[in-house]
C-alpha cells in the first residue's frame, strides 16, 4: 500500500532539491499547460473519490510539489499511480487546470525514469503478447462457443508487437526500476 | 491647376524657417535602460532644421519643462519635438509647456519611444534604431506644423446621471447641491439599487436602509433634480459640453396621485416572485417594489398583469380610491440637453447555475449572499421550514476567480469576504448557538477597519476553513452536505449544514454594455467599463465629459462607490465650470478653388459634418471629428485636415520609412482606441518585432492609395492598419477600403500580402500584436521590395499626386 | 432501424462477461441493428495503463483500431466506458491535430493502414438514444422492468466534459430516462456520480482503495432500496459484480449491463442475455419480474 513516506525524500525540503525549471517543462506538455495557474484551493482533492479513501493521495499536494520543482520526489512517488482518471477534478477546477492530464504527464515522465507499478507492466505486456489486456483461458473461449457466440475475432498480435517496437514502447516497459 | 509636393514646398517657404528643438526623456531608466538616448540625441541633432537636441532624466518634471522653456527662448525655437512616453500620457502637459513659453501648442510633436519602443523591445541596438526612426518621423512632420487656434463653444451646465443606486444618488446630490440641474434616470420602478436590499453594512454594522433612505428622499425632493424612473437612455448625440440624450419613459400605469394605500395590491390576483426579495417571496402584478421605495407610486408589471395579457380583470382600477390607475399610459420619449453624463449602472450577480456542483436551485436552503441579506432582514429563517438555521456555510468565490469560461469570471468580487464575515456575525447575534462556517481561499480584508472586523469574527467563533468548496449535496429536505479540503491540514472536510450561502461573483449589469456603445465608452478585459487612466483619471471614461462611478467600473463596496460618486461629481463640475469648451481645431476644411461640388465627401462623412452649399461644400467644425475620410476620398485634393495635412502625413511616413532595419513594417494606427491598445501592449510589457513601427493617423480612412504607395516607395515592406472598434471608420468600411487598396496595389506590382488590417478594442492588444507577427512572418518569406521597384513606386506616386 | 455498427468488444467482455456480448447480439437483432466484427482489433488500449506509459503509443494503437472500423465503413459501438473514452478521445485528437495524425500515419503505413477520420465512436447508450429514441423505445417494451434501479453512469460516459456532448456532467438524466423508458424507476442515492473504483488502473494497482470505493457505492445503493444496479460499462459492471465477492461483501446487489436490462424489457429470454453467469446472482430480480 501507499503511505505518506512514499512521496520520497527527507522530511525537510531543501531549496537545493528544487528544480525551478520543472514546472515550465511540464507546462509545455499537452494536457499540463495550466499547471502554473493552480492556486491550491483544494477543490480537486475535496472532490476526488480516491482521496476520500486513501490518505496518501492528495492531487493538490502533487501540483504543489511540481510548482516547487520537487522533481525526483514527485516522479518516484507511488501516489502518482492512484489517479482513477474519473475527471471530476478536471471539470471542477476553477483555474481550468487539467489535473488528470498533469498526472498523466507525470506518469509518462516517471516511466521514462523507470518508475512504474508491476501490475501496469503486466497488463501492458499482456496486450503485446495477446492483443488484449488479459490472457483469456482456453476454457472460457470454448464456453463462449457453447453459449452460441461466434468465435472471438483474433487480434493481430504481430502488428501490435511491431508497432510497440517502432514507437519505443517495448523498450519503455523493459526499463522498470523497482 | 495642380497640387504637388512642390506646391506645398512653396507654401512652406512662406513660413519662417523651422527652428526645431528636440528633447529626449530617460524616464528614469524606463527609456534609457533600453534605448541609447545619447545616440538618439546625436542622430537627431543632424536632422534638417534641428537647432538643439537635449536629453533629460524626466522631461515632464518641472526642471525638464523649464529646460524646454529656456531652450525656446534661448534658441528662438519655433517647433518642438519630445521623445518620451505616449502622447496619450503627456501631450496636454507639453502643449501647456509650449503655451507658457509663448509658442502655439500645436507646434509640438511627440515621438512615443516608451510604450511603443523601450517597453516592447529588449535589444538595445534594435530599440535605439527604432527610436531614431520615430524621432526622424516626428522631426519631418513637425516642420509642417502650423499654429492652430481652437474654437470655443458654451457648455450646457446640466448633467445626466444614469443609474439610481447609491453611486447615482450620491453623484446626483453632490451635483445638485453645487447648483447643477440633474436628470437622474433609473431603469427600475424605484431608486435605491442593491443597497436598498442589504441588511447591515460592514464593518460598522450600520443599518443599510437607515443610512440610504434619507438620501433617496433627499435626492427625489431636491429642487435641482428631475427623477425619471422606469426610464432608459435610448440614444446620445452631440459632443462634450453639449450632449443631446433621448430617453424613453416606460408607463407605470399608475398616476402620481397614488397614495400607496395598498388596496390595489390586495385585490390583484396575480402573484410574481419579487425581484427585490430575490425570489424568496412574492409580489403582485401591481406593486410597490419595497416599503421605502422612491417614488412610492405603485407600478403595474405589464408582462404579468391580467389586463395586459388577457384583457380582463381591472380590479386595481375599480378599487383605487385615488383614481390613480391609468391603463392607457404609453411610452414617453423625452429629449434632454446636458453638458456632462455620469454613468452609475452598477452590477448583476453571476448566475450560480453555471456551477452545477453547488446545486443552486436544487434545494431551497442553498441561497445566494444577496438572498441571505433578505433572510437576515426577515428574522433568519431558513427557506425550507422557516426554522432558524444553526449551522450555516458561507461559500466564497462562487464564480469569481475562475479562468474556465462559461463557469465564472477571473476577477475577485472584492466584497464577498467581508459580506460573509458580516453575515456570519449577524447570524451569531440573532440565532443562539449558531455555527457560521466560512470556506475561503484568501480572506481579503484590505479596507479601513476590515482586518479588525475579520479578527473580531475569529474571536467570536466564526469558523474559517481554508479550502474551496468542491460540492454541495442535498441530504434531506432541510440539510446539505458540504465537501471541501482543509488545505492547511491537507485533510478532506465534510460537514452537514442547515443553510448554504453562496458568495456569488459580480459582473457588469445587464444592458450596460449596450449603453456603453451608445455613449461611446469602452469595456475593459474584465467586462466592466474602462477608465481613462487607471491611476490618474480613475472616474473619467474614454469619452470626454462622460464619467463613471461605482461597480460599473469594477467590483467595490459602498464606501468606495460613494467615493467615486463624489469624485465624478467633482470631475463633472470641473468640466462644466469651465463655461466653454474649446473645439479641437483638428478638423477638415475646404480649399474652395479646387472644389467642384461633386459631393463624395458629403456621402462618406460618418458624422454628417459636410454639407452641400451653392458652389462648394461646407464643413461644420462642430460636427467634424477630424477622421480624414473625406480628405482621402476627395478626387480633387480639395479638402485638407488640420494637423494631418497631406504634407504632414507624407513627411511622417517618409521619416519613419527612410532609415533603420529592413524589412520594415509601417503600422498606421488610429489615434484613439487603437493607439491606446498598442500602448497597452507596452504597459503590459508584451513584446513585438522592433521592425514594426507605428505612426498615428486620425483613422485608417485618412490613408489613401497614394500614401500607401509612398510608404512602399520610401522604404516600407509591409503596411498594417489598426483601427479601434468604436471608430467612425467602421470595421466594414475598413474591410472595403483594404480590399480596394489590395486590388490597386496589385496593379502597381505590389503583392497584396504586404497589406493587413485589424479592428480592436483597447484591452485586445493581442489582436494588433498577432497581425504584427503575421506580417513579419510573411515578409520573412517574401522579402523586401527591391530599390528598383521602390523607384518605380515613387514615380507612380508622383503621377498619382498631380491632378491633371 | 437498419443501421450498421462495428462492434468493439474490448478485453473485459471476452474475458469475463461474454454474457454482455451475447445480450448485445440478441438485442441488436431484436432492434434490427447490424453488428460487424472488427477482425484484428486489439485492446483499445486501456488508457489508464497505456496513456500513463506513453501517450503516443496509446494514440497509435487506438488509431489502428479506428482504421479497422474505417475499413468496414461504419461507426464503432462500444459497451465499455473505458473503450469508449480511449477510442473517442484518440479519434478527436487525431482529427484535430494534423501533425500528430501525420506522425501516426507514418507508423501505420508499415501496417498498410491509414487514419482518415471517417468514423465516429459511439457508446451503445448513444446509439439507443439516437437511433431508437426515447419515445420509440417505450413502444419496443414488451415486459416492463418493474424494478427500483440504481443507475450508475460511470465517469467516462460523461467526462471530461469538453470531449463529450452531454448537457450536464453533474446531474445528467439521459441514462435515467433510458432506464425509466423500460418501465423501471430510477431511484436517487448518495454519491451517485462517484467513480466505481476501477478506473485509471486503480483496480489493478490499488485493489484495496478500489474496493473501498465500490463498497461505499454499493452500501449507498442498498440503503436507497435499489433492486439492482444498471450500468452501461463493462468495467464498472465487473467492479460491482466481482468486487462484491472480492471484498467479501454480503450485500448481494445484482448488476445488469444496460443492454441486458433492455433485453429483458424487450421480452428476450434471460438465457439469451447471459443473465446466469454473474458473480452475484440476478435471481432475485428475475423473481420480482415473475420469470
Amino acid at each position: 500500500m501507499v503511505s505518506e513516506r512514499s512521496e520520497g525524500g527527507e522530511a525537510v525540503i531543501k531549496a537545493t532539491e528544487m528544480d525551478p525549471k520543472f514546472k515550465y517543462e511540464i507546462s509545455k506538455i499537452p494536457g499540463a499547460e495550466k499547471i502554473m495557474l493552480c492556486f491550491q484551493c483544494g477543490t480537486c482533492t475535496a472532490d476526488c473519490p480516491i482521496a476520500r479513501f486513501s490518505d496518501a493521495y492528495r492531487p493538490r499536494r502533487i501540483l504543489r510539489m511540481v510548482q516547487l520543482g520537487l522533481k525526483s520526489r514527485v516522479l518516484s512517488s507511488d501516489v502518482l499511480w492512484l489517479c482513477a482518471a474519473c475527471f471530476t477534478c478536471v471539470d471542477r477546477c476553477p483555474q481550468d487546470v487539467e489535473i488528470a492530464g498533469v498526472l498523466r504527464t507525470l506518469r509518462n515522465l516517471a516511466v521514462k525514469e523507470g518508475f512504474m507499478p508491476a501490475v501496469y507492466r503486466e497488463l501492458a505486456t499482456s496486450v503485446l503478447e495477446t492483443g488484449l489486456a488479459y490472457k483469456i483461458p482456453a476454457s472460457r473461449l470454448r464456453k463462449r462457443v457453447e453459449a452460441g457466440l461466434p468465435p472471438l475475432p483474433k487480434a493481430d498480435v504481430k502488428s501490435i508487437n511491431k508497432l510497440a517496437e517502432v514507437t519505443g514502447f517495448s523498450k519503455i516497459i523493459q526499463a522498470r526500476r523497482t | 491647376m495642380g497640387w504637388t509636393m512642390e506646391g506645398s514646398l512653396q507654401l512652406r517657404g512662406k513660413l519662417e524657417g523651422p527652428r526645431i528643438g528636440i528633447f529626449i526623456c530617460h524616464c528614469g531608466g524606463n527609456i534609457s535602460d533600453t534605448v541609447d538616448v545619447n545616440r538618439v540625441k546625436e542622430e537627431a541633432s543632424r536632422l534638417e532644421g534641428v537647432v538643439i537636441a537635449e536629453t533629460h532624466e524626466y522631461v515632464c518634471s518641472d526642471p525638464g519643462q523649464a529646460m524646454i522653456v529656456n531652450a525656446i527662448e534661448e534658441h528662438g525655437l519655433n517647433r518642438v519635438v519630445i521623445a518620451s512616453c505616449s502622447p496619450k500620457m503627456h501631450l496636454d502637459t507639453f502643449r501647456r509647456t509650449l503655451s507658457s513659453a509663448g509658442l502655439n501648442p500645436y507646434l509640438l510633436e511627440m515621438a512615443n519611444v516608451r510604450e511603443q519602443c523601450s517597453w516592447v523591445h529588449d535589444d538595445r541596438e534594435d530599440a535605439t534604431s527604432k527610436a531614431v526612426d520615430l524621432v526622424r518621423s516626428a522631426v519631418r512632420r513637425v516642420r509642417h506644423h502650423k499654429p492652430l487656434e481652437p474654437k470655443s463653444m458654451l457648455i450646457n451646465r446640466d448633467v445626466l446621471v444614469i443609474g439610481g443606486g447609491i453611486a447615482g444618488i450620491i453623484a446626483s446630490i453632490e451635483l445638485a447641491d453645487k447648483g447643477h440641474r440633474v436628470y437622474l434616470v433609473e431603469r427600475s420602478p424605484s431608486i435605491g439599487g442593491h443597497m436598498a436590499q442589504l441588511s447591515k453594512t460592514f464593518p460598522t454594522l450600520d443599518c443599510s436602509q437607515c443610512i440610504l433612505t434619507p438620501k433617496m428622499v433627499y435626492v427625489a425632493q431636491h429642487p435641482n433634480v428631475k427623477l425619471f424612473t422606469l426610464s432608459e437612455v435610448k440614444a446620445v448625440e452631440g459632443s462634450p459640453g453639449n450632449y443631446r440624450v433621448l430617453i424613453v419613459k416606460h408607463p407605470r400605469y399608475v398616476e402620481d396621485c397614488c397614495v400607496a394605500c395598498g388596496e390595489c395590491e390586495k385585490r390583484c390576483p396575480i402573484k410574481v416572485p419579487s425581484e427585490f426579495e430575490v425570489g424568496l417571496t412574492y409580489r403582485k402584478a401591481i406593486y410597490s417594489p419595497f416599503k421605502q421605495a422612491v417614488p412610492r407610486t405603485y407600478v403595474i408589471d405589464k408582462e404579468r398583469c391580467l389586463y395586459f395579457t388577457k384583457g380582463v380583470c381591472r380590479l386595481c382600477e375599480r378599487f383605487c380610491k385615488a383614481n390613480a390607475v391609468n391603463l392607457d399610459q404609453k411610452d414617453e420619449f423625452i429629449e434632454l440637453d446636458v453638458g456632462a453624463i455620469v454613468v452609475c449602472t452598477g452590477y448583476d450577480q453571476l448566475d450560480p447555475n453555471a456551477l452545477e456542483e453547488y446545486g443552486y436551485g436544487l434545494h431551497p436552503n442553498i441561497v445566494t449572499n444577496l438572498q441571505f441579506e433578505r433572510i437576515a432582514l426577515a428574522g433568519f429563517k431558513r427557506p425550507s421550514d422557516s426554522k432558524p438555521p444553526k449551522k450555516v456555510a458561507f461559500v466564497l468565490c462562487v464564480g469569481s476567480r475562475m479562468t474556465n469560461e462559461g463557469k465564472g469570471v477571473k476577477h475577485c468580487c472584492k466584497i464577498g469576504c467581508m459580506v460573509a464575515i458580516k453575515q456570519a456575525m449577524l447570524l451569531q447575534k440573532a440565532v443562539p448557538d449558531a455555527e457560521p462556517w466560512i470556506f475561503y481561499m484568501d480572506v481579503r480584508a484590505d479596507g479601513k477597519g476590515y482586518e479588525e472586523f475579520y479578527m473580531t469574527a475569529q474571536e467570536h467563533n466564526v469558523r474559517f476553513v481554508r479550502g474551496r468548496v468542491a460540492q454541495v449535496v442535498p441530504i434531506d429536505e432541510n440539510r446539505l452536505l458540504i465537501q471541501a479540503e482543509d488545505t492547511f491540514l491537507g485533510t478532506s472536510f465534510e460537514g452537514v449544514f442547515d443553510l448554504v450561502v453562496l458568495s456569488v461573483g459580480i459582473v457588469l449589469s445587464r444592458g450596460t454594455a449596450e449603453l456603453a456603445k451608445r455613449l461611446g465608452m469602452q469595456l475593459g478585459a474584465d467586462g466592466f467599463l474602462l477608465e481613462r487612466h487607471f491611476k490618474l483619471k480613475p472616474v473619467d471614461s474614454q469619452r470626454e465629459a462622460i464619467f463613471v462611478a461605482g461597480v460599473a467600473l469594477g467590483p467595490k463596496d459602498i464606501r468606495e462607490s460613494t467615493l467615486e460618486a463624489m469624485a465624478t461629481a467633482s470631475r463633472a463640475a470641473t468640466f462644466l465650470g469651465k463655461g466653454e469648451i474649446s473645439l479641437s481645431p483638428e478638423v477638415a476644411y475646404i480649399i474652395l478653388e479646387r472644389c467642384d461640388n461633386c459631393g463624395i465627401c458629403v456621402e462618406v462623412c460618418p458624422t454628417n459634418a459636410v454639407e452641400r452649399a451653392l458652389s462648394a461644400v461646407i464643413v461644420n467644425p462642430v460636427a467634424c471629428v477630424g477622421c480624414g475620410i473625406c480628405v482621402a476620398r476627395c478626387p480633387r485634393g480639395a479638402i485638407e485636415l488640420n494637423h494631418c495635412t497631406e504634407d504632414q502625413l507624407l513627411a511622417q511616413i517618409e521619416g519613419i520609412c527612410e532609415g533603420g532595419v529592413r524589412p520594415k513594417v509601417l503600422a498606421f494606427v488610429e489615434r484613439n482606441t487603437a493607439y491606446s491598445s498598442v500602448d497597452l501592449a507596452g504597459q503590459m510589457r508584451a513584446s513585438y518585432q522592433s521592425n514594426v513601427e507605428v505612426t498615428q493617423v486620425p483613422t485608417a480612412g485618412r490613408v489613401a492609395l497614394r500614401h500607401v504607395l509612398y510608404a512602399f516607395a520610401a522604404g516600407a515592406d509591409g503596411v498594417i492598419f489598426v483601427e479601434g472598434d468604436d471608430s467612425v471608420f467602421t470595421e466594414e468600411a475598413l474591410r472595403e477600403h483594404v480590399t480596394q487598396l489590395k486590388k490597386e496595389l496589385s496593379r502597381y506590382g505590389v503583392s497584396p500580402l504586404r497589406l493587413l488590417s485589424i479592428t480592436t478594442t483597447i484591452p485586445q492588444y493581442d489582436k494588433a500584436l498577432n497581425v504584427f507577427e503575421t506580417m513579419v512572418a510573411r515578409l520573412g518569406k517574401i522579402g523586401s521590395i527591391s530599390e528598383g521597384d521602390r523607384l518605380k513606386l515613387r514615380k507612380a506616386f508622383e503621377e498619382l499626386n498631380v491632378i491633371k | 432501424m437498419a443501421v450498421r455498427y462495428a462492434l468493439f468488444l474490448g478485453c473485459i467482455i471476452p474475458n469475463r462477461y461474454p454474457s454482455i456480448e451475447l445480450a448485445t447480439r440478441n438485442v441488436a437483432q431484436a432492434l434490427g441493428m447490424e453488428l460487424v466484427d472488427m477482425k484484428g482489433a486489439s485492446c483499445c488500449p486501456a488508457p489508464g495503463v497505456f496513456k500513463s506509459f506513453d501517450k503516443f503509443t496509446w494514440l497509435t494503437i487506438a488509431a489502428r483500431n479506428l482504421c479497422i472500423a474505417e475499413g468496414l465503413g461504419c461507426d464503432i459501438v462500444t459497451l465499455c466506458n473505458g473503450c469508449y473514452s480511449s477510442l473517442k478521445e484518440a479519434n478527436i485528437i487525431l482529427k484535430e491535430d494534423a501533425t500528430l495524425q501525420d506522425k501516426v500515419n507514418g507508423i501505420l503505413r508499415d501496417f498498410n493502414k491509414k487514419f482518415y477520420g471517417k468514423v465516429e465512436v459511439r457508446h451503445f447508450i448513444e446509439v439507443v438514444q439516437r437511433e431508437v429514441g426515447i419515445d420509440n423505445l417505450r413502444r419496443f417494451v414488451k415486459r416492463p422492468l418493474r424494478l427500483n434501479v440504481a443507475v450508475h453512469y460511470g465517469c467516462h460516459l460523461l467526462k471530461p466534459k469538453r470531449h463529450r456532448e452531454v448537457k450536464s456532467v453533474e446531474r445528467p438524466t439521459f441514462l435515467d430516462e433510458l432506464v425509466e423508458a423500460l418501465g423501471a424507476k430510477s431511484i436517487s442515492y448518495r454519491d451517485k456520480m462517484m467513480c466505481c473504483g476501477a478506473g485509471g488502473g486503480v483496480r489493478a494497482s490499488n485493489p484495496d482503495v478500489a474496493l473501498d470505493m465500490t463498497k461505499e457505492k454499493l452500501k449507498n445503493i442498498k440503503d436507497a432500496g435499489a433492486d439492482c444496479v444498471i450500468s452501461p460499462c463493462a468495467f464498472c459492471h465487473l467492479q460491482f459484480d466481482r468486487g462484491q465477492v472480492e471484498a467479501g461483501l454480503q450485500l448481494n446487489v445484482p448488476i445488469l449491463h444496460y443492454v441486458q436490462s433492455l433485453g429483458l424489457a424487450l421480452g428476450l429470454e434471460p438465457e439469451k442475455l447471459g443473465l446466469y453467469s454473474h458473480a452475484i446472482s440476478v435471481e432475485p430480480i428475475l423473481k420480482k419480474l415473475a420469470y
